[in-house]
C-alpha cells in the first residue's frame, strides 16, 4: 500500500508504489487499446493484413508492462525486454499513423473534410506511442538531485532538459490534445450538437491548463487547483462519454448487437479522457 | 479579477474558446464542414433508418444526402418498404423492407422508365442469354415475347437462345463473370424484371454519372462488345475525354441540347432525350440492325429506328455526312456477314459430314468460329457505326480474316483426318 498527496488537496491511497500502479495503468490502457482496435478492425475483417501488427503487439505491451507492476525487485532482462517493446510500441504508433494519414485522403489523393472525418482516426494510434511512453518512462530514474538526469536501465544515462515528472506532465497535455482533436473530427461526422461540444471543449480546455503547468516553473495554487479539477472532470467526462457511446451502440433498442458495437460510436474511446485524468492525478501525486 | 485568476485556467479557457471558434468559422466557410446532411433531407420512421444506418452504413446515407431523390423528399421506405406479400421483404427493425429495390419499387415513380426498361433488349433479352426462359414465371415469359425486339424463328415465334458457355463454365465461374452484367435483365421474384441499380448506381442516382460513358463501359467493354474502347477512340469520345468536365451533366432529363453537351456520349445517342429526340430507356429504339448477332439482320422498325438516330446525329453534323457515315458502315456489316456466314457454313458441314460434334465447344474450331464473329465480326461492326477505325481494321476485320483462313485450313485438315481415320 501506499499513498500520494496531490497537490495536498486530496490524498489518494494506492494498492502499491506509485510506479508501478504507473506500470499496471500502462498494462490496463495496453489491453483495452488492443481490444478497440481489434473491434476497429474487425470491421474490415483485418485485411489489408498489417491491421493485425497492433492487435499482437497490445497483448505483449500489457504482459511486460503487468509483470514489471507485479515485481517489486524486477529482473534486469525483464526490464530490457520491457523498453525494447515499448520502443516497438513508439513505433507502432507512427506506424499506424501514417496508414491511417494515407487511408483519409480521397480517390484523388486530396484531404477533405468529409473525407477525414470518415477515415481511420487518423491520430489514434499515436495511443501505442503514447502509452508506450509513458511505459518507458516508468522504468526510467532519475538521478537524485539532478533534474533531467535519467537513467534508462541497461542503455545508458541521458541529459533531458526536463526532468522525468515533467516528461508525464507532457505525455498527459499530449494526450488530451491528440483526444481533443480526434474527439472534433470524429463528431463532425454529421454535425456538430451540444453533447458533441462537451468532449471537444473539455479536450481543448485539458489540453491548454495542462500544456500551461507543463510549461510554468512555479505553480500557483490556483494552477494546483485547476489541475486537480481539471483531472477530476476527465474522469466525469469519460464515463459520461462511455454512457453516450454505449446509448448509441444500443441504438435506442435496449438490445446488444455485435454489429452496432463494432461500427457505431467507438465504445472505449471517452474512457481515454477518464484514463488521462487518473494518469494526470498519479504523476503529480507526491509520495507520501 | 483576471489576475487573480490562475494562469493555467485563462490558458485552458483561452484555447478553448479559440479553438471553438477557428471550428466554428470553419464550418462556415464553402464547403469547410461539409457534413453528411443536407437540407431538405428526410429519412424515415422520425430518422430511424438514418439514426442506425449513419453509423452501420454511413457511405450509403452521405450518397444519398447528396441526392436529388433525397432533396425532393423522397424518403428510406418509398423504396425499400415493400408489401407483405413481397417475397423479397424482410422484417428489418420494424419495417418490412427489400434489402436491393427491383423495378417493382422504382415503378412507383417511375413507370414510364421501368415499362420502357422492361420492353427493351436490357430487360429479359440480357439474361435469356443465360438461361433461355427457364427462370421466368409464366407472367416474365410474357411480359418478355411482347419486346418487338425479341429475336425470333423464322415462323415469328421467339427463339430463347442461350449461349451453352453458362452451363460449361457452371456456377463456379458464372455468378463473378458473365451473370454480373447480364443480371440487368434477370427476372425477379417479385414479378418484375431485372435491375436499375445496373446503370442508376445507388445511393446517389446521379444524372450525371449515368450520363458518363464510364456506366455503360461497365458491361460494354472487352473483345465481344468493345463500344467502350471504341467510344475512346472515336472522335465523340475524344471530346468528351478532353473537354467533358466542362458540359453540364447536371441538365434536366429531356431538356439537353448542344450547348449541354457539344459532342454525345452512349447515352445521348442511345437513350437521352436530345435536341428533337425525346428520352427514352427502350435503348433498341435508335438501332437499326441486330449488330450482336453472327450474321446482322436488320431489326423490326428498322427504318423508323434509323431515322430516330439520324434526328440525334442531325443536332451537330449535315445530312450526306450522316448518311455516308451509314453507307460505310453497312458496307462493312454486309462484309462481314458473308465472311461469318462462309465460316458457319464449313462448321455446318463438319457436323453434317460428322467430322466434329455439334457439341458447341467441344472442338477447337469450334472455338475458333465462334470467336470469328463474337469478337472480330462484331468489333468490326460496332466500330464502323461507332466511327472507331482501329477497331474496323485491326481489331476486327483483319483478325476476322486471319481467323476465317485457320477455320478453313483446319477444317481441311480435320476432313483429311477424318477420312484416313485417324480421328477415330
Amino acid at each position: 500500500m501506499s499513498e500520494i498527496s496531490v497537490f495536498h488537496i486530496a490524498r489518494i491511497k494506492l494498492p502499491m508504489e506509485k510506479n508501478r500502479l504507473v506500470m499496471l495503468l500502462v498494462g490496463v490502457n495496453f489491453v483495452f487499446t488492443g481490444f478497440d482496435v481489434a473491434l476497429s478492425h474487425a470491421v474490415n475483417n483485418f485485411v489489408p493484413a498489417y491491421e493485425w501488427i497492433p492487435i499482437i503487439y497490445a497483448p505483449l505491451g500489457a504482459a511486460s508492462s503487468f509483470l514489471l507492476a507485479l515485481k517489486t525487485n524486477p529482473t534486469k532482462p525483464l526490464t530490457f525486454a520491457h523498453i525494447i517493446l515499448m520502443a516497438l510500441g513508439i513505433a507502432v504508433g507512427v506506424l499506424g499513423t501514417a496508414f491511417h494519414a494515407n487511408q483519409a485522403l480521397n480517390p484523388l489523393g486530396q484531404l477533405t473534410w468529409i473525407w477525414l472525418t470518415f477515415a481511420s482516426p487518423i491520430l489514434a494510434p499515436l495511443a501505442f506511442s503514447g502509452i508506450s511512453l509513458v511505459g518507458l518512462y516508468a522504468v526510467v530514474e532519475e538521478i537524485k538531485d539532478n533534474p533531467g538526469f535519467l537513467k534508462v536501465p541497461g542503455i545508458g544515462i541521458f541529459k533531458a532538459p526536463i526532468s522525468r515528472d515533467r516528461h508525464f506532465l507532457w505525455f498527459v497535455g499530449l494526450g488530451f490534445a491528440a483526444s481533443a482533436i480526434t474527439s472534433i473530427i470524429d463528431h463532425g461526422q454529421y454535425g456538430y450538437n451540444f453533447y458533441k461540444l462537451i468532449p471537444i471543449a473539455y479536450g481543448l480546455f485539458a489540453t491548454g491548463v495542462v500544456i500551461s503547468v507543463a510549461l510554468s516553473k512555479e505553480w500557483s495554487r490556483g494552477d494546483e487547483v485547476t489541475y486537480f479539477w481539471t483531472m477530476i472532470a476527465g474522469i466525469v467526462v469519460g464515463l459520461l462519454g462511455f454512457g453516450f457511446h454505449l446509448s448509441g451502440d444500443l441504438g435506442g433498442t435496449g438490445q446488444f448487437s455485435v454489429e452496432r458495437i463494432l461500427v457505431f460510436a467507438p465504445i472505449l474511446a471517452p474512457l481515454l479522457y477518464a484514463d488521462l485524468g487518473v494518469l494526470g492525478l498519479i504523476v503529480v501525486g507526491e509520495e507520501k | 479579477m483576471v489576475e487573480k485568476l490562475p494562469r493555467s485556467l485563462i490558458i485552458g479557457i483561452a484555447v478553448t474558446l479559440v479553438a471553438i471558434l477557428i471550428i466554428y468559422l470553419f464550418t462556415k466557410l464553402p464547403g469547410g464542414g461539409e457534413t453528411a446532411k443536407v437540407q431538405n433531407v428526410s429519412f424515415t420512421g422520425g430518422d430511424k433508418c438514418a439514426t442506425c444506418h449513419q453509423r452501420v452504413t454511413p457511405d450509403i446515407v452521405y450518397q444519398y444526402a447528396m441526392s436529388t431523390m433525397a432533396k425532393s423528399g423522397v424518403k428510406c421506405e418509398d423504396c425499400h418498404v415493400v408489401e407483405k406479400n413481397n417475397p423479397l421483404g424482410h422484417d428489418h427493425e420494424g419495417f418490412f423492407i427489400t434489402y436491393s429495390p427491383t423495378p417493382k419499387q422504382c415503378a412507383r415513380c417511375h413507370v414510364r422508365e421501368t415499362d420502357e426498361f422492361e420492353h427493351s433488349r436490357h430487360a429479359g433479352p440480357a439474361w435469356m442469354a443465360l438461361t433461355g426462359f427457364d427462370d421466368f414465371s409464366p407472367e416474365q415469359r410474357k411480359l418478355t415475347e411482347e419486346i418487338p425486339e425479341l429475336t425470333r424463328g423464322p415462323n415469328g415465334i421467339p427463339t430463347a437462345t442461350r449461349n451453352a458457355l453458362f452451363d460449361i463454365e457452371g456456377p463456379d465461374v458464372t455468378p463473378a463473370a458473365c451473370q454480373s452484367c447480364h443480371s440487368i435483365g434477370k427476372p425477379n421474384q417479385d414479378g418484375s424484371i431485372g435491375n436499375c441499380n445496373k446503370c442508376h448506381l445507388r445511393h446517389e442516382f446521379s444524372l450525371a454519372q449515368v450520363r458518363k460513358p464510364e456506366v455503360c463501359g461497365q458491361c460494354h467493354l472487352g473483345p465481344d462488345h468493345p463500344q467502350d474502347e471504341i467510344y475512346k477512340e472515336s472522335a465523340h469520345g475524344v471530346m468528351y475525354a478532353t473537354q467533358g468536365e466542362k458540359w453540364n451533366w447536371n441538365q434536366k432529363a429531356g431538356r439537353l441540347t448542344v450547348q449541354d453537351m457539344p459532342a454525345p456520349t452512349c447515352a445521348t445517342c442511345h437513350m437521352s432525350g436530345f435536341g428533337g429526340e425525346g428520352t427514352t430507356h427502350e435503348v433498341g429504339t435508335r438501332l437499326s440492325m441486330f449488330l450482336f448477332a453472327a450474321v446482322s439482320t436488320n431489326r423490326p422498325n428498322s427504318e423508323q429506328n434509323r431515322r430516330n438516330m439520324e434526328t440525334l446525329c442531325y443536332n451537330c453534323h449535315s445530312k450526306p455526312f450522316v448518311k455516308n457515315v451509314y453507307q460505310r458502315a453497312d458496307s462493312v456489316t454486309s462484309f462481314v456477314n458473308a465472311r461469318v456466314q462462309e465460316a458457319t457454313n464449313i462448321i455446318n458441314g463438319l457436323i453434317k459430314d460428322k467430322v466434329i460434334t455439334s457439341k458447341p465447344f467441344a472442338t477447337q474450331i469450334s472455338f475458333d468460329a465462334f470467336d470469328l464473329w463474337h469478337y472480330y465480326g462484331r468489333t468490326a461492326k460496332f466500330a464502323a457505326y461507332m466511327q472507331g477505325p482501329d477497331y474496323v481494321q485491326w481489331h476486327g476485320v483483319y483478325p476476322l480474316l486471319k481467323q476465317l483462313n485457320k477455320v478453313k485450313e483446319d477444317a481441311m485438315r480435320l476432313r483429311a483426318q477424318h477420312k484416313s481415320g485417324a480421328l477415330k
